[in-house]
């Protein structure tokens, strides 16, 4: 086992150690799901409590833990794996801690949990399709196909093709160490087969994410093919090092490429509220007597509350 | 040199993190759609766990990696479950995969 993955912080045969900050997510929401389950349960009895599940089903049922599970699928994958293949607690000679006890059924758990998702993705969306584009079922279930075409079937693919090919990059981390050829070659397919599944089917709603997630393919690409360059054919340091630079200038060339398109989203989005808050506001008479900074402040407050009202209409909207 | 590798891996992931949690508290507040923050997390993950691979990584690359590496894990420093739980949820000291829980070195 290579120290790349102690480096990387998967290090320890612990799922709690490895996944960090996300195991403490993990556990707030499992906590959270057992309110809104305690909650409901009150609300079945006696009739109390009922205001309260409401809140907590409307914000965290189901597609918060949906858009958490597809987040965390990669670093779930290599926890995963690594906890049941290193830190199995049946093959203790001692009595393990409870601590590592819980470790092992929580990586279990989260195992079938992984594996499962893509299948469940694809027959249970499946079976739904016709719901797909209704508010209510977009706002329970909608994090899976959130920003995807609602009207074609091959969309579907994508969100299981996501969670698959980040438990392959798992399997093959860890249980394909000794054959470099193989991760290199299975990744390579993997992403040549992910940007011909985008630019066939084009499974995005918006053309610029679209655009964007080719684009990612083809970083990645890139950088899978610069990782031959670390590999035994070439020795020479120097050049080992002047490959590692233009790596980083390619991740670096993604990262400012995504984040020059969100803020020119940002830019676009505020400035469409504002003018037409402005327009709206000097109509009513809002913003009568006040200048300056308090002028700044009515348009935000009122262009604010105006997203928060869409929100509300439209409970399905942040997901189109 | 390397510190200046080791600077500009820490600049990227302070104005990365800033640049994201600014874009979504934005698009949260305007109704906007994620899609984009997450399919940038998404590219990001991928290309950081590169590393993972049984090659021989340069030290410059490895060191701006792991910065990013910490956004798109979303792994925040002191916060783990050992640290929030003032020590009750604990596992053992010899943790490491490298040794194998009998003891013998893991392959």
């Amino acid at each position: 086992m290579s120290s790349s993955l102690d480096q990387l912080s998967y290090g320890s045969r612990y799922m709690s150690r490895n996944l960090g900050s996300v195991y403490v997510i993990f556990v707030i929401s499992f906590v959270i799901l057992v309110f809104t389950f305690l909650f409901w349960v009150f609300s079945k009895c006696c009739g109390c409590s009922e205001r309260a599940f409401k809140k907590l089903e409307t914000k965290f049922l189901w597609n918060y833990y949906i858009r958490l599970v597809l987040e965390a699928s990669l670093e779930l994958s290599f926890c995963c794996i690594i906890n049941i293949k290193y830190g199995n607690v049946f093959r203790y000679p001692e009595t393990p801690t409870a601590g590592s006890v819980v470790n092992f059924v929580v990586a279990v758990f989260f195992t079938v949990v992984v594996l499962v998702s893509p299948l469940v993705i694809l027959i249970a969306y499946n079976y739904h399709f016709l719901k797909l584009a209704e508010p209510e079922f977009e706002h329970r279930y909608g994090a899976a196909y959130e920003g995807l075409k609602h009207l074609e079937r091959s969309v579907l693919i994508y969100p299981a093709l996501f969670v698959a090919r980040r438990i392959l990059f798992g399997v093959l981390a860890v249980y394909c160490y000794h054959f470099v050829w193989l991760q290199l070659a299975v990744q390579i397919y993997c992403t040549i087969f992910s940007a011909w599944y985008l630019l066939e089917f084009r499974p995005f709603d918006d053309p610029l994410v679209q655009k964007l997630e080719v684009f990612n393919e083809v970083i990645a690409l890139s950088m899978i093919n610069l990782l031959f360059c670390f590999t035994d054919l070439i020795q020479d340091e120097d050049t080992n090092y002047l490959v590692g630079f233009v790596f980083i200038f390619l991740l670096a060339f993604n990262i400012c490429t995504h984040l020059y398109f969100m803020f020119r989203g940002i830019i676009k989005d505020v400035r469409t509220t504002w003018a037409r808050k402005k327009v709206t506001s000097t109509k009513s008479g809002a913003l009568q007597g006040k200048s300056g900074p308090l002028r700044f402040w009515a348009i935000l407050v009122s262009a604010v509350s105006k997203g928060e009202e869409d929100g509300e209409e439209n409970p399905g909207n942040k997901y189109e | 040199m390397t510190s200046a590798i080791n600077a500009l891996g820490t600049g990227a992931q302070a104005a990365t993190m800033g640049a994201l949690v600014g874009s979504t508290i934005m698009n949260l507040v305007m109704s906007g759609a994620l899609a984009q923050v997450w399919g940038m997390i998404n590219g990001m993950q991928v290309m950081v766990h590169l590393p993972a691979f049984a090659v021989k990584f340069p030290a410059n690359a490895f060191m701006v990696v792991e910065q990013i590496l910490t956004i798109a894990t979303f792994d925040f420093p002191y916060i783990d479950v050992e640290t929030l739980s003032f020590g009750l949820f604990t596992v053992s000291e010899d943790d490491s995969i490298f040794t194998d829980i009998s003891g013998a070195q893991a392959d």
